[in-house]
């Protein structure tokens, strides 16, 4: 079985490790596996071992593409990682080329995207020409009318959580994997008291971290994030956050200028950093709360997160609502800044109900959050796929 | 003897730390001394924010050296760097730990006290940079001269700072005649001296060149500083944050060219016309700020305003822009305001269901050319499902008869005319039109004025959406007999009790048919203010009122008629006004008396009758400040308030005794908070202590300056969906500190019109009459006991402020409506309010803040507090 994604970007992101460490488990199983990436090729490398060949656009034309082909055969299945337009035109093309059918991966509202990103709605947007919506929304997200036919006429549907399967057509094949964490990394180490010290954090203070990017979708909640954290120093527990990656946008509320000293901001880390910086962390939180964005999605995080052994607060939307409430996790139902608070009052002083909370999310992610599993659903969902088209 | 500093590319490093400093130039050398002297211990005197010693760990970990570094500071500041918290330190940590934390220390000391933590003679490399005065460089160095190994090399900064009392300059003039030297004045100036007896031969090029050499190799050392300075801009903290915005503009841009690029290289698309470069990029430039940050989004908000202040910062010979309160304030409906109305839009939308919408016109000797742009205007509709109902109310004037004639035989279908025999004025004439309809809702246009071309599709529109409306009006303008339009009319969303005060709801008005026949159409007693009565009556019997903030209607502006002034029909209208709502407070059963306002025409003062002094009012007064304040304010309730059944608690501070003579007295009680108890929390215990029903709490800076404050609160507060109210607070001089909150105004939430006149009518009375406000300030706030403590009470986790806004927005969130009375104001002083609190209100209100105060118009700017438009 050959099977080629075809990706809007570079497999450093959140996106991009997933699909290298599904293209990992099924070179594993003796699938042979193409990725295909706009640009950036080499970037592969800086998640991890790759065990699949990744080209970029340009490589299709020439030789290597022809090595890949006489190498691991023609291409049976045409995974399109999200249907936005750069994927969606690429992957139109290379079926019909190659003549082997798609399918489709939802890892996003991809509605509910472009809007956040135009400030359209989608009955707008839907009135527009191809050439507009190239101006307007550009090729790395999804063009409304495009997208749904795009879905339509492909032969199946992959996705990371289960409401997304409500933008495929009704009889049509349908798969949610969830992602793993990453078991090459050691994600219940423990905490490296140099590394506190390193960081200024006193022997007293507890630790939060967030890991991830501020972007235009989710300003709010980590702004309710860092606020929760100047109030808890405020109300006398001392807290520290650190965070990791970038900010795309500025957090919405002055606290962070107000109370600067209770961040620690690392930047944008290595993945192999990662491990280490979660483990500093007493409790781990995915502020936000259940809306038309958060419920369609699979924060990447969260698998590394439950599988440190730490307790995860997270809103009771996605994965949340899998989770046992005040048993696996914590869940926020406002998602604001006060509940945030709130809950954390309780838990930090209380080593052994964070241990428990903690354990018993390991536990869930041993159980849940594995890429082999996930791999393994979807290799057969590939075969079904294959048989039908056969 | 030459030095070839391409043997040394550590020297190209972009350097990873980046924050504003002139050290920045230096870090080429910084990293060219690493490399070539590959020090054991390396140690400097001076980090704040790393911008240095950063360059030397990076260094350091690039050539993978076993070079062990010490960064000694007390990061507290000195006079020279400014005072500063642990925030500096904090950031440099971060940026620190994981990427030199392996041979690296950050050591939170005096230089001093950190001596002892080195052996003598084991520093290969020591960075001087501490306090910048003569003697305090003088004895950095002789302190940790004996640190210092035998191949040492020791550098200085700020050689070539001669500003204030810095004084290294003069301790370089005498310390470069001692030991070998090099240096380099850009920068504010680095020296090194090699003050071992081993020189290590890699600075010898430095120390023994001629000074020819010597001038070529600071010259490339400049350039490559120049170089590693481009990274940080001097406005750094504006242009940072733009670079973050712009940072996603072109990396996306960046990706989507690329992703395009790609695409084209495989032949799988067209290619793009060739432009010049730089027409290409500005074009995409802008492009990509359009697509990425889209026009009203916060984002594109705080993108236009950081390129904005960038720019101003730029312009040096700018006036700084203050701000204070203005001494004459105009806030009247400005004319020639054509430039700055708002674009009404023109949608063109696809109703599933489209209610018929007749539009009434009640006609008397109307001016041919204006009647015909009247009805033009319903005729130039962009929603098609209306009919006209057009009563000629006896008109003497043959043209316009004859008009109405000739409409009528053109047999339109959605037109109908009728004609009365005798002239029985605007309200019979309304009526008769009413007649005529047949639609599910009725819309009054008058005979000479403009209906705008999108004004009923916005109006079926939200009767579509919200099918459970009874009546609809909007905002509206005026326009003169040249057609030109000015003083537009920006409304707040439906306010009962500013209606009962001032007639704001005006044109355009539509209302449910059956309504206007159930309550029997317009009182031709009223004619004047005949639909101002008719909604007294309409809100009697319903609440879903809508507002739409939108301009859908010109109200003509000629001489004779109100618009062309509120003086233009004498003060006939203001009785005819007082005489609607005492009859509307008779049907209500309100028990108070309208009058004319006493300054404002076309404004209603309502006077409560006579409270008996029957449910006990509790008054609740935290402590802060001086006594003396406190004394006045209690004293001034004392001695002032007419209502007998009070009480005054008193929440104070621990053990603090408050020795007042007032105190003294049957109405006060005094409760003891714990020390570190917030407002807030004073306030929980202060009410919990409480005999009454009806609490008020107070600051204790605000000094009561009415007899009747409590009776009028109290009857303000008597309507069972009133939540809360709070007079007007003046500051001592008379002008307005308070005159209730807009949400969103200047950030979280703030105050309306502050600094004008307390004599002033405001924006149509919004600061002379009783109003819905969406909060009022805890320095004086009355609300129901039962209230507050279904909501649980004041939210503790406000600790100075914020906590009085939250509450009334759980009111509101209840249904409750919060009032603002301007009858009997109070005296205060201003206090500032935690920053932190207001960012935990804009946290929870997020959601109603981001969708706009209903009481005041969307279309006034928020950046002022005086009702303009941006």
């Amino acid at each position: 079985m050959h099977i080629l994604f075809v990706t809007y970007n570079h497999l450093d992101t959140n996106s991009g490790i997933h699909i290298f460490n599904v293209a990992n488990h099924l070179v594993n199983k003796g699938v042979h596996v193409t990725v295909c990436v706009p640009y950036g090729k080499e970037k592969s490398s800086a998640v991890g071992q790759p065990r699949f060949e990744t080209i970029d656009f340009s490589d299709i034309q020439y030789e290597r593409w022809s090595n890949i082909l006489e190498t691991n055969g023609s291409v049976d299945l045409i995974h399109a990682w999200t249907p936005r337009e750069v994927v969606r035109r690429t992957v139109v093309k290379l079926a019909e080329q190659l003549g082997c059918p798609y399918i489709v991966h939802m890892e996003d509202n991809e509605e509910r995207l472009v809007e956040a990103n135009t400030g359209r709605t989608i009955a707008e947007l839907e009135n527009l020409d191809e050439q507009q919506l190239d101006q307007l929304i550009g090729l790395g997200m999804s063009y409304p009318k495009q997208y749904r036919e795009f879905i339509q006429h492909g032969r199946g549907v992959t996705a990371l959580m289960d409401k997304l399967l409500e933008f495929k057509p009704k009889d049509m094949p349908g798969l949610v994997f969830w992602p793993g964490y990453e078991e090459d990394f050691d994600w219940g180490s423990s905490m490296n008291p140099g590394l506190r010290y390193q960081l200024g954090i006193g022997d007293v203070e507890c630790v939060l971290v967030y890991t991830g990017n501020v972007h235009a979708t989710n300003a709010h909640e980590v702004s309710s994030l860092y606020l929760a954290v100047a109030l808890l120093n405020q109300r006398g527990i001392p807290v520290k956050l650190i965070r990791t990656g970038n900010d795309f946008v500025p957090l919405e509320n002055s606290s962070f200028t107000i109370t600067k000293k209770y961040f620690i901001n690392l930047g944008f880390v290595p993945r192999s950093w990662m491990p280490q910086i979660v483990a500093l962390a007493d409790v781990l939180v995915q502020p936000g709360k259940a809306d038309a964005f958060n419920e369609y999605r699979f924060p990447s995080k969260l698998p590394e997160y439950f599988a440190s052994g730490k307790p995860v607060l997270l809103p009771p939307t996605n994965i949340g609502r899998f989770l046992v409430d005040g048993q696996e996790c914590i869940l926020l139902h406002e998602g604001d800044a006060l509940e945030i608070t709130l809950q954390l009052e309780q838990l930090l002083p209380n080593k052994a109900l964070q241990q428990k909370i903690g354990a018993r999310g390991q536990e869930f992610a041993h159980k849940n959050l594995q890429w082999e599993p996930s791999v393994e659903k979807l290799y057969h969902f590939y075969e079904q796929i294959l048989l039908n088209d056969a | 003897m030459s030095l070839n500093l391409f043997d040394h590319p550590i020297c190209l490093e972009t350097p990873l730390r980046r924050v504003p400093s002139t050290w920045i130039q230096h870090t080429p050398f910084a990293m060219f001394l690493i490399d070539i002297l590959r020090p054991q211990l390396f140690v400097e005197l001076g980090t704040f924010q790393g911008v240095s010693y950063c360059a030397f760990c990076q260094a350091v970990a690039k050539l993978q050296l076993n070079t062990h570094c010490f960064g000694i500071d007390t990061w507290e500041g000195d006079p020279h760097t400014g005072f500063y918290g642990q925030d500096i330190l904090s950031d440099l940590r971060g940026h620190h730990a994981l990427r030199y934390g392996s041979f690296s220390n950050l050591i939170q000391s005096t230089f001093d006290e950190a001596q002892s933590n080195f052996e003598d003679g084991t520093i290969d490399l020591l960075h001087i940079d501490g306090y910048h005065t003569y003697d305090a460089a003088k004895h950095d160095f002789e302190n940790w001269l004996v640190k210092v190994s035998d191949r040492g090399v020791v550098l200085v900064h700020d050689i070539h700072v001669h500003e204030r009392d810095f004084g290294v300059w003069k301790f370089w003039q005498e310390i470069k005649t001692q030991y070998p030297t090099f240096e380099v004045a850009y920068g504010c100036g680095l020296g090194m001296i090699a003050v071992g007896k081993d020189i290590p031969p890699g600075i010898r090029p430095l120390l023994d060149s001629s000074e020819e050499e010597l001038k070529k190799i600071r010259e490339a050392f400049e350039i490559l500083g120049k170089r590693a300075e481009h990274n940080v801009d001097a406005i750094y903290p504006l242009q940072n944050q733009l670079k973050s915005l712009e940072h996603i503009v072109l990396q996306e841009q960046a990706h989507n060219e690329a992703l395009q690029a790609h695409l084209d290289r495989v032949s799988l698309f067209e290619s793009g016309i060739e432009q010049s470069m730089g027409f290409w990029l500005l074009k995409k430039y802008h492009g990509a700020i359009e697509r990425f940050l889209p026009k009203q989004t916060r984002q594109r908000k705080f993108y236009d305003t950081s390129r904005h202040l960038i720019i101003q910062t730029l312009k040096p010979m700018r006036n700084l822009m203050t701000e204070s309160p203005p001494v004459t304030p105009s806030l009247e409906m400005k004319e020639n305001s054509n430039t700055k109305l708002p674009q009404t839009e023109q949608p063109t939308r696809h109703f599933t269901k489209s209610p018929l919408i007749s539009v009434i016109i009640p006609v008397f000797n109307t001016p041919i050319q204006f009647l015909e742009a009247a009805i033009q205007s319903v005729k130039n509709q962009t929603y098609s499902n209306w009919e006209l109902c057009i009563c000629d109310d006896g008109s003497s004037k043959y043209e316009t008869v004859e008009y109405l004639k000739q409409i009528l035989d053109a047999s339109n279908a959605k037109i109908r005319v009728s004609f009365s025999k005798t002239n029985e004025g605007i309200s019979q004439a309304t009526n008769e039109a009413v007649k005529l309809a047949s639609g599910e809702y009725v819309a009054f246009l008058d005979h000479d004025d403009e209906l705008t071309p999108n004004a009923l599709e916005e109006v079926a529109d939200v009767l579509v959406q919200n099918p459970q409306l009874d009546i609809v009006y909007s905002d509206q303008d005026k326009i003169d007999a040249g057609n030109n339009f000015s003083e537009p009319f920006f409304k707040p969303d439906w306010s009962p009790e500013f209606f009962r005060h001032v007639m704001y709801v005006g044109h355009l008005l539509v209302v449910r048919r059956p309504l206007v026949q159930q309550l029997g159409g317009f009182d031709s007693h009223y004619s004047g203010i005949q639909d101002y009565e008719f909604m007294l009556r309409a809100s009697e019997t319903t609440s879903h009122i809508f507002h739409i903030p939108k301009i859908l209607y010109h109200w003509r502006k000629i001489p004779g008629s109100v618009a062309m002034g509120i003086d233009e029909k004498g003060d006939g209208i203001t009785k005819l006004q007082t005489e609607a709502v005492n009859e509307h407070l008779k049907r209500t059963g309100i028990q108070a008396i309208a009058e004319p306002h006493p300054r404002h025409p076309h404004r209603v003062a309502i006077k409560p009758n006579s409270i008996e002094s029957n449910s006990l009012i509790s008054i609740i007064l935290p402590i802060q400040g001086n006594s003396l304040a406190v004394g006045r304010c209690i004293d001034s309730i004392l001695s002032l308030s007419t209502y007998e059944n009070y009480e005054i608690v008193i929440v104070k501070e621990g053990l603090i005794k408050i020795e007042l003579p007032v105190l003294a007295n049957d109405h006060i009680r005094m409760v003891s908070a714990d020390e570190k108890c917030n407002l807030s929390q004073k306030l929980n215990l202060g009410v919990s202590r409480t005999s009454g029903e009806i609490i008020v709490i107070l600051n204790s800076d605000v000094k009561v300056t009415a007899s009747n404050w409590l009776q009028t609160l109290s009857f303000y507060l008597n309507a069972p969906d009133v939540g809360a109210v709070g007079p007007l607070l003046l500051y001592p001089d008379g002008r307005v500190y308070h005159a209730g909150v807009v949400l969103g105004l200047r950030g979280a939430a703030n105050p309306v019109l502050q600094g004008y006149s307390y004599e002033h009518d405001g924006y149509a009375g919004s600061l002379s009459s009783p109003r819905e406000v969406s909060a009022v300030p805890a320095d004086c706030m009355m609300f129901r006991k039962q209230d507050y403590q279904s909501l649980g009470g004041f939210n503790e986790y406000f600790v100075d402020g914020y906590y009085d806004l939250d509450f009334c927005l759980r009111l509101r969130k209840q249904g409750k409506r919060i009032l603002y009375i301007p009858d009997v104001p109070l005296v205060k002083n201003k206090v500032e309010n935690n920053n932190l609190d207001a960012a935990l209100f804009t946290d929870r209100w997020n959601e109603w803040i981001e969708a706009g105060d209903p009481y005041y118009n969307r279309n006034f700017s928020l950046t002022r507090k005086d009702y303009e438009l941006e």
